[in-house]
């Protein structure tokens, strides 16, 4: 069974980029899929996730990573993401 | 009720238990704002306080010679537009999202009712207030120096003073605060706050290159010191 990681955007555009980045990746991983939502047609989530910055990567109403993707966007974090998801 | 843990993070919500955090959210649900849209803007009725989620919001004013000021740039967990509370009932200034922002709007009449019925609130408020007294005064005492420099360096302190939150000696400001809105904060100009940057980075008291800034707490602390400016923490 797949595994959904839930990417929350802005409307900036780096954030468009990061989506587009994390889309291709999870074409490549047969476990995960990723969903964007912007953060503009759901606040209430925002705020219940506890989300701070954007763009943020959720996983089961988790927030696992949040703000400027040079900080968390790295091949060793989406190996990471895709060993913790396998096991 | 375990999803509003993250909601203590919010000052005025310390202390709350879960289910008075949902109560609270019941009376001011999130709105979200896109990056130049304004939240609201001087001459509006000021009839209700705003709490920031997600995002930065610039509040300034327009001054009579046309330039901008800025009075304060907040960030997640902040609270602006609570002055209405006092005997001025109209915006002096604007509030304009430099991002992605999503705030809570509390209207007054929700906020009083609040305060009679979750006590803690209401002290959570005052020491909000307190602090911001405190802030100011900080700040003030920079702004007071002729020195640039130091004018300079009292804003930059400020603004790490808020937002810094790991106990790491160096903090980045965020990328959505432009130089332009730092020299509008400090009273001084934009080319007077580039160069100012790069001679504060040469002397290794700010970092980073181009639009990102780093700011050393510490050594900013140390240099306002030595000019005899208390620091005032």
């Amino acid at each position: 069974m797949k595994k959904t990681l839930v990417l929350y955007r802005g409307s900036l555009e780096s954030d468009e980029t990061v989506a587009e980045r994390m889309l291709a990746w999870s074409n490549s991983q047969p476990n995960i899929e990723v969903i964007t939502r912007s953060v503009h047609d759901d606040p209430a989530a925002v705020v219940l996730l506890g989300i701070t910055e954007v763009p943020a990567l959720t996983v089961e109403d988790r927030v696992i990573a949040q703000g400027s993707p040079e900080a968390w966007l790295t091949e060793s974090f989406l190996r990471s993401l895709t060993h913790s998801i396998d096991c | 009720m375990e999803e509003f843990w993250n909601m203590r993070g919010i000052n005025l919500f310390s202390n709350l238990s879960s289910e008075q955090i949902e109560e609270v959210l019941k009376l001011a649900p999130p709105t979200s704002y896109r990056k130049g849209e304004f939240i609201f803007l001087a001459g509006d009725a000021a009839d209700a306080l705003y709490i920031l989620q997600l995002g930065t919001v610039k509040v300034s004013y327009i001054a009579l010679n046309g330039d901008e000021k800025v009075l304060n740039i907040f960030r997640p967990g902040d609270i602006f537009g609570e002055l209405f509370l006092g005997k001025y009932r109209h915006r002096i200034g604007e509030a304009q999202a430099l991002d992605d922002v999503i705030v809570f709007k509390m209207c007054e009449e929700t906020f009083l009712s609040l305060t009679q019925r979750l006590p803690q609130v209401a002290l959570n408020f005052i020491r909000h207030l307190a602090d911001s007294q405190r802030e100011t005064l900080a700040r003030t005492h920079a702004l007071m120096r002729a020195d640039a420099r130091y004018r300079l360096a009292g804003v930059l302190l400020s603004m790490t003073r808020r937002y810094c939150c790991t106990d790491s000696d160096w903090f980045e400001l965020p990328g959505s605060v432009t130089q332009e809105d730092i020299a509008n904060m400090a009273g001084l100009n934009r080319s007077t706050v580039s160069s100012l940057i790069n001679e504060l980075r040469r002397d290794g008291i700010l970092g980073g290159a181009g639009r990102s800034l780093h700011i050393n707490r510490y050594a900013i602390e140390a240099l306002l010191e030595d000019v005899g400016l208390e620091v005032l923490e």
